[in-house]
């Protein structure tokens, strides 16, 4: 079949979005101190992660950072085979849900060599990391 | 009982071929579906009070799509542009049902549109993984569409000891009634061997566990019960929608086996039709397969299987036409495609033209009930 007439319309657009941080700005920190956060709401006790800096039960601000333990169990996971444009460069890689001892269920990377004995049920631990750009995330590790 | 000015009714349908369509723009896309849709309900553009269009966007040039394809149908009365990520086409249809509830409209279009192909593929991946809670998601874990719903697959088949090759007998259904739909994106049968030789797009998924890339549009006319009568001797009634929103962040959901919202919409449906579930109310069902675990878990949600048991269903036949549960007999989003925004008004259509028995040879239901369910 031949290919239709197509008008080729190629715009370079350079996405940069500035994505404000000021209300959670201590998870950032946080995260340079090695640990990983989530906010409490002192009066209902909601863990909340991702932070919020205000309850939306109670409608307060009366929030209080927690750092996490880290603990963890693997709830599900999967191996990206076919990223996105942008993790063109980072080849496979695991992205799992686990489930932190504070109750609290976190998707990040699972960063381990061999993945062929990734379980559910395993035990994680959730690090805060620095990555080769400079800048702070949080992986699983297994623990 | 509602009287038939508190019910809405189907009227007319239409629907675009399904697949690569780079023969067409977006306006004639949507006019692919409009202009039959018309001519089915026999009225003209100015019989009709509202319309809403279904479209994610960002992958096509046109960002207006319920202007643009007003203006090249000729719609001039009110309109807006619905976006509920996949469920977009469902709103659209949710919209144009509440105009006319709500007393502003007699007769409405809802339709959906999607034309993915306008970018290339790895635009579209990178755009469609943002598709969950991009800051904690998509910024330093590059989640991908195909990602969540492996994230629940691999917990289902761990949960409920089934195998990859499970799944890929929806795969095979799909396929079986995409290759008897005329509209469908692939026309072909596959089999369980060619499923799990396709590559792994998210592990445990494969490319043949999902629904594809897809351009597309899909219209229905919608009345008041009482107009409609008027209008046809087979009007489809919408006896309910129900709606229910999940949590972006797949973090915040407690289970990965099904889909909470899910049941939440159902339930909401199946009371506002006066029933207490799914029973043996439904001649056929219609469900959003994008994934081969999607389809599934549907089952699982809408209640025609226990927990754990969806994959029985499958491995029985029992969701093919001649079980006891026909589900996708158009081929579902994995056959005959996925253009996000029309999906909904697809089903919409598909069980119109189920009900009023004008589907294609070898996947007409049999219709006893005259009710059929999308999910």
């Amino acid at each position: 079949m031949p290919e239709e007439p197509i008008l080729e319309d190629r715009r370079i657009l350079d996405l940069r979005y500035r994505m404000p941080i000021l209300q959670i700005r201590e998870f950032f920190t946080g995260l340079e101190e090695g640990k990983v956060r989530g906010t409490k709401c002192r009066d209902c006790g909601k863990t909340y992660f991702p932070p919020q800096s205000e309850c939306s039960s109670c409608m307060t601000k009366n929030m209080d950072w927690i750092d996490f333990s880290g603990n963890a169990v693997l709830e599900t996971f999967t191996t990206v085979e076919v990223a996105p444009t942008s993790f063109a460069g980072e080849g496979k890689y695991v992205v799992a849900v686990g489930k932190l001892e504070e109750g609290i269920n976190v998707l990040s990377w699972l960063n381990l060599g061999d993945t062929s004995d990734i379980k559910i049920g395993m035990k994680l631990k959730l690090k805060s990391v620095r990555k080769k750009e400079g800048y702070y995330s949080y992986e699983f590790f297994p623990e | 009982m509602k009287s038939d000015d508190e019910r809405v009714a189907i009227v007319g349908v239409g629907h675009s071929r399904f697949g690569k369509r780079l023969d067409v723009s977006m306006n004639e896309l949507g006019w692919e579906a409009i202009r039959p849709a018309l001519q089915d309900a026999d009225i003209v553009q100015k019989d009709i009070d509202f319309y809403s269009v279904g479209n994610f966007g960002y992958w096509s040039e046109e960002i207006l799509p319920a202007v643009t394809i007003g203006e090249y149908a000729g719609l001039t009365c009110g309109s807006l542009k619905t976006e509920a990520a996949c469920a977009s086409g469902s709103a659209s249809l949710k919209i144009a049902m509440d105009s006319i509830l709500s007393g502003t409209a007699r007769i409405a279009m809802a339709m959906g549109i999607e034309k993915m192909y306008n970018s290339p593929n790895g635009t579209i991946i990178e755009l469609i993984g943002r598709a969950g809670n991009y800051f904690w998601e998509f910024e330093n874990f590059g989640m991908t569409f195909p990602g969540y719903y492996a994230l629940y697959a691999t917990k289902y088949l761990d949960a409920y000891n089934a195998r990859e090759e499970d799944l890929c007998e929806a795969a095979v259904k799909a396929h079986h009634y995409g290759s008897l739909n005329p509209y469908a994106q692939f026309q072909k049968e596959t089999t369980v061997e060619e499923c799990m030789k396709s590559k792994y797009v998210s592990r445990p998924l494969k490319l043949m566990d999902s629904s594809p890339i897809t351009d597309g549009a899909a219209a229905v006319i919608l009345a008041r019960g009482d107009i409609a009568k008027k209008m046809t001797d087979t009007p489809i009634y919408i006896e309910s929608q129900g709606t229910a929103t999940g949590t972006a962040y797949i973090g915040r959901r407690d289970e990965y086996t099904g889909l909470e919202a899910s049941r939440r919409a159902a339930d909401i449906a199946f009371r506002g039709a006066g029933l207490s579930g799914v029973g043996s109310n439904f001649d056929l069902f219609e469900v959003h397969d994008c994934f081969t675990i999607a389809e599934v878990m549907a089952y699982e949600d809408l209640g025609i299987a226990k927990k754990g048991e969806g994959i029985n269903l499958l491995r029985g036949k029992q969701t093919y036409r001649d079980g006891k549960y026909p589900v996708n007999l158009d081929g579902g989003l994995k056959s005959k495609g996925h253009p996000i925004g029309a999906t909904g008004i697809s089903q919409a259509v598909e069980i119109t033209k189920q009900l009023r028995g004008e589907a294609e040879k070898g996947r007409q239901a049999d219709i006893k009930k005259g009710r059929g369910a999308a999910a």
